[in-house]
């Protein structure tokens, strides 16, 4: 059976960071490489979407418009922002009853800042389980660790230290555009981080004590406000 | 003992409130100090991932509202219930809200490996055991193998001991109690 091309995507960035979020740099990345294959697209910021039900049905129309669905977000104590959680259980319940067959296909694009990829499988199975009970069609979940490399930062203007992720993306973006799942190349190549590991966690233990002496001294770092009464 | 019971339940016909009143009149009756908290009573704020738990107040969340007790409340509990509806193999929204503002409060941002794979080094010198009780209409294999590898995922991550277990709609009251038995047995409360 061929499969059917989609025609309107729709990006569903679940950071609250919002604008300057990595999982917007991932998202718009492979709504912009699906774009440039024609496929329409759209995109919201979920935490400007539940503040009001007008809100919630602006993220719904989309959803309802859309017959590709990504969505991107970090990683948040081993699963999903409870923003993310809340708008998946919104969708379930808007979609109730609705025979979708799989016609829209659902894609999830995890990330976090630890350096393995691995720690975003959980995350990954949610989303996957989440668009079989509404009825979507699981199109892939692309997940990597190392999410500092980018901070939020576009990933056109990124060198070869994200190349395997920019790579990941336009093979999705590829396979997506022509009706097919995301392609087991793509998954694993975004899991890959473009320094050594131990580089990485040499600069992550740095750049936290950068970042925070300029605010405090950086031995107030390891304070314990809260006294064990055990 | 010291318990903290947070209850992600999203209305209050759900059958984790049932749990919750099995469960409190189970930890009172030994004696212990029980706090409930009823999550979708409270204003607690959605985790703003900016860091100043870390950066700027370190141990505390800059938000101001209810969810800023919760990493001194976890801290100075023995054991952390968690009651949920399981929402596609996870916490409730209601539930992962508050779990949201504990666990960078009471860890450091420095990374440390744990059985070769890196995670965020402890602030404090113990953490709580946590107890997770999910609640599914229908057992689920997929929902259910994905919900228990979260509750002992989240206890690496915590650095402590992590249980769950699994109730359905169609439990007697009498299967649900020995569900919640067994658990608090195997997480050692006594």
């Amino acid at each position: 059976m061929q499969s059917q091309k989609p025609t309107h995507a729709a990006l569903l960035v679940g950071s609250p960071k919002g604008q300057n979020s990595t999982s917007n740099s991932l998202g718009t990345y492979l709504l912009e490489k699906l774009e440039q294959k024609g496929v329409h697209s759209g995109k919201v910021f979920l935490n400007q979407c539940l503040g009001s039900e007008e809100k919630q049905a602006v993220m719904l129309r989309l959803v309802d418009s859309s017959d590709l669905i990504i969505l991107a977000f970090p990683l948040y104590v081993d699963s999903l922002h409870s923003q993310v959680i809340k708008t998946l259980e919104l969708i379930a319940e808007y979609e109730k009853g609705k025979l979708h067959l799989g016609k829209k296909k659902f894609v999830a694009i995890a990330n976090s800042g630890f350096p393995e990829a691995n720690h975003n499988k959980i995350a990954v199975n949610v989303c996957r389980i989440f668009a079989k009970q509404v009825g979507y069609s699981w199109a892939g979940g692309l997940a990597m660790g190392g999410g500092a490399m980018i901070s939020g930062r576009p990933l056109g203007e990124l060198g070869g230290m994200v190349r395997n992720q920019k790579k990941a993306l336009e093979v999705a973006a590829e396979a997506l555009s022509q009706g097919e799942a995301i392609p087991e190349k793509a998954i694993a190549l975004i899991s890959k981080i473009g320094i050594p590991k131990w580089l990485y966690l040499w600069m992550g233990n740095r750049g936290w004590k950068q970042e925070a002496k300029q605010q405090i001294d950086t031995k107030e770092m390891y304070n314990k406000p809260f006294k064990s009464e055990r | 003992m010291k318990a903290l019971v947070l209850n992600g339940s999203r209305t209050e016909k759900e059958a984790v409130n049932s749990v919750s009143d099995f469960l409190l009149d189970s930890l009172r009756k030994n004696g212990d100090e029980v706090e409930v908290m009823v999550l979708r009573n409270m204003s607690i704020a959605s985790c703003l991932g900016c860091f100043g738990c870390w950066l700027k107040t370190p141990g505390e969340c800059v938000i101001h509202d209810a969810g800023n007790e919760l990493p001194g409340k976890v801290i100075q509990s023995d054991f952390v219930f968690l009651l949920t509806p399981i929402s596609f193999g996870m916490y409730s929204s209601e539930l992962k809200k508050a779990l949201d503002r504990f666990p960078c409060p009471v860890l450091l941002p420095f990374f440390e490996k744990i059985n070769g794979e890196i995670h965020h080094a402890p602030r404090y010198n113990k953490y709580p055991t946590l107890v997770a009780i999910g609640a599914l209409p229908n057992s689920d294999e997929e929902s259910e193998n994905t919900f228990t590898t979260l509750v002992s995922r989240n206890g690496i991550n915590l650095h402590t001991k992590a249980f769950s277990t699994i109730i359905y709609s169609a439990d007697t009251a009498e299967t649900i109690k020995q569900k919640v038995i067994a658990t608090l047995s195997k997480a050692g409360v006594q």
